[in-house]
């Protein structure tokens, strides 16, 4: 009989389809040209793990970033700087960023672009060690090392949970001690969510650069498509729009000194425009234990306050200002004024009947809130554990009512003499 | 009553659907005890004899004293025979030694984990050591890991999360892996075929990546009975082992039956349900007063015994049940008070799946009923193992089903009793598995262009390369890539996004999960899903959200869906021509459609509706055999008589393979094609149900003048008229002439 064959594919073939290669992805590998346009002026740095590359760019203390010069921050209040958990002086800071191959973490994740800055006494500094070949890596950890040297803590965007624990990551596999990711982090993304994220849609740099540091950036290189430009560079020498990753980076690290110095501007006491920023002012001014100046902050976050979540946000910081404070008439007052301004939101119909109830006395008051809480409640569709709960303050508020007319009534009675009890009349009970 | 007075009217029941072929009886069995070796500290000895060690058994010691002398092994003894001692006692030694020493333990799931955890800690606390133990898993705390990964002296883990979470981090675990002394893999024996050629990829890595940080770990490996667990473990670790299988734990006596069904069609080979044969004699022993466990064959099997069972148990007056079920699907903290309550006692029978084979410690049962032959020799040995104790008798019993396979085996009762068990087969170089894993190393740490991994790697990293997934600098190989290449290979042929079973309601709540192959079968809508006993309708099977939302219901019927598979050849690898067949392994695609279901009534069996499925087609691709016939060997038939003639070969060849292969059964699957497109001729099909294979084809496609004479032998010997089940599959819907035409097909062969 006749067989029906077909030929048998190569080895090859089968090893693609195994590891899940196209055949139209195979090109030809081409090594990456280290001395691409991008990389004139580059430095090759000699350290004992072999040559490290970098650019160097030398700022100006006076050039503009933005609405700051880079040496504001020189001028801000050291106190100021270190309520934001700055540590040291602003030259002894490294301000830092890493462009990497992906965002999954792991150790298949490489940092091909490391840009950090230091404050000088006449200058800024910023250097971008580039990885031109991933063998060089431990170089390039090496030269960052001795950049960082005389630095005391790392200043970076998102740092504790990204930039950090990769460059940790890299120096563990290069089996390198690295100083720069053994330092103290100041993450400069926390602070900013405090004073931001309640007033701004994002809290990504770029749209804070716009929002409060006065920054354009023009058309840049979006973060997702970072990783693609550098493995075009690697595997086939594309130069492509490494140029962009590179002013993107530097953007961000410049951006690091400025928004360090919005931020310690407003802590120095610099006028604030947004209700979120008075909040957190607010905030670090109850914890520097300066409570009228937390109480007039809130208050001016409230007058600022446009949208009902925010302002229910600030009402809330400050009335746990207040109930710290144990201002409790103050509590009940601003809750009350909240309710006839009719702003007030459930929260605070049951802030107002708490401190009427457990503390200012006014029992009445509390169960007349309760009851109009009650109604609101309702009349919403959704109310869940709302109105049981509400129900038992009531049902609560009802006993100490009556205990305390009860009270009021036997206080009000001449005390009984015994003879007179005996001629009380008996309960009908009792007789049975 | 005690067990014995059970057993002696059980064998003389003239009531049960039935007959055993086999009653054998293992005499009880004396301690072998040695003392403790040298090496072991006077503390941990003292602390063992607070619990009631004095001395160990023969194995125990000979492990204990092997390890201490740096040698990996692989220990072999049965079901509760203290074979934990036999890593836990050196590896405690060693830290009390060296507290820098660390260990990591690896078993198959996160609930077996669970239990070790909780045994290591009864020895630590009593030789009052600062030992610190602990289980990463998927459900370790965020913050916890970090502790885990610094501090953890005893590191308890799985396969998964060593491939996916440790290995590709391991610069967070640099204390570890610098320090790493010791690797236990128990539960060996679950690391065969596919899943255990991913393992030994995964322990490839683990073993690299400990050379990069200076470490050299001995591997303790422990497995259940099978015929090559040496062989099996030096495969998974790439090293030899020594093996330890002098087993010195005392047995208080055992009977072995297996149980055959009667026939209630002899013309049909049908035989009375082993459900219900298994049903029956779970029944006597529950009520003699044996706590007793019984294992079904799958999900919707167990449901309906627990069913039965619970109307045979009186559930006392607001007492918990009696009878409960285990299996996958049920939540963790549902499976864990199972497990408890069976301790404790208190639970009197449980129905479970092969999902209590493993070694959860659910301590020795009085009896175990297994309900159809579960595939190997050595699940039958485990899930036999599950009724054991040291001082009293234990029962365990086989009934079979009508498959080939169980009859076989029933009225072979050495097969079972007497020949080595199976051998745990793996292919790490299955270039697929291989592919992935290398995928997986190149991320975790660089390649050289000398180092091999597997018998491909060189090559395999070469085309990564080629297509820029790596990229060669400096004479290694970087990965190149935004991707997290762990994540994207399951180590598990049944996936891992499960589905959700919801009920619905005011508080809509999930019951349980479904891995997805049998979402379309077990939870299409309309079907009836079982749980705990209680009867789900299936309202709504969301796919594209993996949800299914059901409502409780009390019918009295169950779902039965039939699934349509399609077979296509994409290549073949290798072909042998005789003048009257063509026999072919390579690369196929399988394509599975849920069609319709059957609504089957509970107890008596009968059909009374069906309904169709409307849910997307499942593609794979996979490795298979096949054999053609050419026009003279399959000439003289018509095309339904040669229609069933090939589906009585492919039923035949599937049943028999497994014997050659020491596979499980589930591993292969069968094909008849009367005019095959590729072939151009009648052709069977026996594919692999694992997507790509693990070279079961291959093996097949080399012994295939072996096969065909066994296949030809049982049809020739089989007392049926027109097929059965032991042959070429039951005379069913029409088909009478299917045993005739096989038969004929298979002797024109010679």
């Amino acid at each position: 009989m006749t067989i029906l064959r077909r030929p048998r594919d190569d080895f090859a073939r089968q090893l693609r389809a195994a590891a899940g290669v196209s055949e139209s992805s195979i090109r030809p590998p081409q090594v990456a040209d280290v001395c691409a346009d991008f990389l004139v002026g580059g430095v090759w740095e000699d350290t004992p793990h072999g040559p490290a590359l970098y650019l160097e760019r030398k700022y100006d203390l006076a050039d503009g970033h933005g609405s700051f010069a880079l040496s504001e921050l020189l001028e801000v209040d050291r106190e100021a700087l270190s309520q934001l958990g700055c540590a040291t002086s602003p030259q002894q800071l490294l301000f830092l960023d890493v462009e990497t191959t992906g965002l999954n973490g792991g150790t298949g994740t490489l940092a091909f672009l490391v840009g950090a800055a230091r404050l000088l006494e006449d200058r800024v500094v910023l250097r971008q060690y580039f990885l031109a070949r991933p063998h060089l890596e431990p170089a390039m950890l090496a030269g960052l090392t001795n950049f960082a040297s005389g630095t005391t803590q790392v200043v970076t965007y998102n740092g504790s949970s990204f930039d950090i624990p990769l460059l940790e990551s890299r120096y563990t596999l290069a089996r390198q001690t690295g100083p720069v990711v053994e330092r103290p982090q100041l993450d400069l993304l926390h602070p900013t969510r405090r004073f931001y994220s309640r007033s701004l849609e994002s809290c990504r740099l770029k749209d804070l650069e716009q929002e409060i540091l006065g920054l354009e950036r023009g058309s840049d290189i979006p973060g997702w498509a970072v990783p693609q430009v550098y493995f075009s560079f690697v595997r086939e020498g594309v130069v492509g729009l490494m140029p962009a990753v590179m002013r993107h980076n530097a953007l961000d690290v410049l951006s690091l000194i400025t928004l360090l110095r919005k931020l310690g501007g407003l802590v120095a006491g610099e006028p604030y425009a947004l209700p979120s920023e008075a909040i957190e002012l607010a905030r670090l001014a109850y914890l520097r234990g300066d409570v009228d100046e937390s109480l007039a902050l809130h208050q001016a976050a409230l007058e600022l306050s446009t949208g009902p979540r925010l302002r229910a946000f600030a009402l809330a910081r400050h009335l746990r200002v207040l109930k710290r404070s144990e201002r409790w008439p103050e509590v009940r007052d601003l809750c009350l004024e909240e309710i006839r301004r009719g702003l007030a939101t459930h929260d605070v119909y049951i802030e107002a009947a708490k401190a009427c109830e457990h503390h200012t006395g006014d029992l009445k008051l509390a169960m007349r809130l309760v009851e109009r809480a009650i109604l609101r409640t309702q009349m919403r569709t959704h109310h869940g554990e709302m109105l049981a709960q509400l129900e038992q303050r009531q049902a609560r508020l009802r006993r100490k009512l009556a205990r305390r007319k009860h009270k009021e009534e036997a206080a009000s009675r001449r005390p009984l003499v015994v003879s007179e009890i005996t001629r009380l009349p008996l309960p009908a009970q009792s007789l049975a | 009553m005690a067990l014995a007075d059970s057993l002696e009217t059980l064998r003389s029941d003239p009531s049960l659907p039935g007959e055993f072929t086999t009653w054998h009886f293992d005499p009880p069995r004396a301690a072998d005890y040695v003392p403790f070796p040298v090496a072991v500290s006077q503390a941990l000895v003292d602390a063992l004899s607070g619990q009631g060690i004095a001395q160990l058994y023969n194995h125990q010691a000979t492990a204990t004293e092997a390890v201490i002398s740096g040698k990996d092994v692989c220990v072999v003894t049965p079901t509760a025979s203290g074979k934990t001692l036999c890593y836990n006692l050196p590896i405690v030694q060693a830290i009390l030694e060296q507290p820098e020493t660390r260990a990591l333990y690896i078993f198959p799931t996160k609930a077996l984990a669970q239990d070790q955890l909780d045994e290591l800690h009864g020895l630590i606390t009593a030789a009052g050591a600062d030992i610190k133990t602990f289980t990463y898993d998927g459900d370790t705390p965020a913050d916890a890991r970090r502790s885990v990964r610094s501090a953890g002296h005893v590191v308890i883990t799985n396969p998964d999360m060593l491939h996916t979470a440790i290995l590709p981090h391991h610069t967070k675990w640099v204390k570890l892996f610098e320090n790493l002394r010791y690797v236990v893999i128990d539960e060996l024996h679950q690391y065969r075929g596919v899943f255990g050629s991913h393992v030994s990829n995964v322990i490839h890595r683990l073993r690299r990546i400990c050379r990069f940080y200076g470490s050299d770990p001995v591997f303790i490996c422990c497995s259940a009975t099978i015929a090559n667990p040496a062989e099996l473990a030096s495969r998974v670790i790439g090293k030899e082992v020594t093996l330890v299988d002098n087993n010195g734990a005392p047995s208080g006596g055992k009977v072995t039956a297996l149980f055959n069904p009667s026939v209630v069609n002899r013309e049909l080979g049908i035989r009375r349900s082993a459900l219900m044969a298994a049903r029956e004699i779970a029944d006597r022993l529950i009520s003699g007063g044996s706590q007793t466990i019984v294992f079904a064959p799958s999900r919707v099997s167990v449901e309906l015994l627990l069913t039965y069972l619970r109307q045979g148990v009186k559930k006392p007056l607001g007492g918990p049940e009696p009878v409960e079920g285990y299996r996958s699907g049920y939540l963790p903290n549902e499976r864990r008070d199972v497990e408890r309550r069976l301790r404790s006692g208190e639970l009197r029978a449980v129905v479970a799946t092969n999902a209590l084979e493993l070694g959860i410690d659910i301590g020795g049962l009085e009896a175990a009923v297994v309900a159809g032959y579960p595939g190997t020799v050595a699940s039958t040995r485990q899930q036999f193992g599950r009724a054991g104790r040291r001082n009293d008798l234990a029962f365990s019993v086989l009934v079979a089903g009508s498959r080939a396979i169980d009859q076989y085996v029933v009225n072979h009762p050495e097969y079972l009793l007497e020949e080595p068990p199976e051998a745990g087969l793996i292919d790490p170089d299955n270039l697929q598995i291989l592919a992935s894993h290398v995928k997986c190393a190149a991320f975790e740490l660089p390649f050289s262009e000398d180092e091999d991994f597997g018998s491909f790697g060189q090559e395999i990293l070469h085309v990564l390369a080629e297509a820029g997934v790596l990229n060669l600098s400096g004479g290694r190989y970087y990965w190149m890539a935004e991707s997290y290449p762990a994540e994207q290979v399951s180590l598990r042929t049944a996936q891992i996004d499960n589905f959700v079973i919801i009920e619905s309601g005011v508080k809509p709540r999930v019951i349980g999960e479904v891995d997805r192959p049998a979402a379309p079968v077990l939870i299409h809508d309309e079907a009836i899903y079982m749980h705990g006993g209680q009867q789900y309708h299936v309202d709504r099977l969301d796919w594209e959200e993996k949800k299914a939302y059901v409502s409780r219901v009390n019918v009295d019927y169950y779902t039965d869906a039939n699934l349509a598979v399609d077979l296509k050849v994409l290549d073949s690898f290798a072909e042998e021509s005789e003048p009257r067949a063509l026999h072919a392994h390579g690369e196929v695609a399988v394509t599975y459609l849920a069609t319709i279901f059957k609504k089957i009534k509970l107890e008596t069996q009968e059909n009374i509706g069906w309904g169709k499925i409307h849910l997307p087609q499942e593609d794979f691709h996979t490795a298979s055999y096949w054999l053609a016939f050419s026009p003279e060997a399959s000439t003289g038939f018509d095309q339904e008589a040669l229609q069933e003639g090939l589906w009585g070969i492919a039923h035949l060849l599937c049943n028999i393979a497994p014997i050659f292969l020491m596979c499980d059964a589930r591993d292969l699957h069968g094909v008849a094609q009367v005019k095959s497109p590729f072939t151009d001729r009648p052709t069977v099909f026996v594919y692999e149900t694992v997507a790509s294979g693990v070279g079961f084809s291959s093996h097949l496609f080399a012994i295939r003048q072996e096969l065909l004479h066994s296949a030809r032998t049982a049809v020739a010997r089989c007392q049926c008229s027109a097929g059965c089940p032991a042959c070429v599959g039951p005379d069913y819907e029409g088909r009478v002439v299917s045993k005739r035409v096989a038969r004929e097909l298979l002797e024109r062969l010679q």
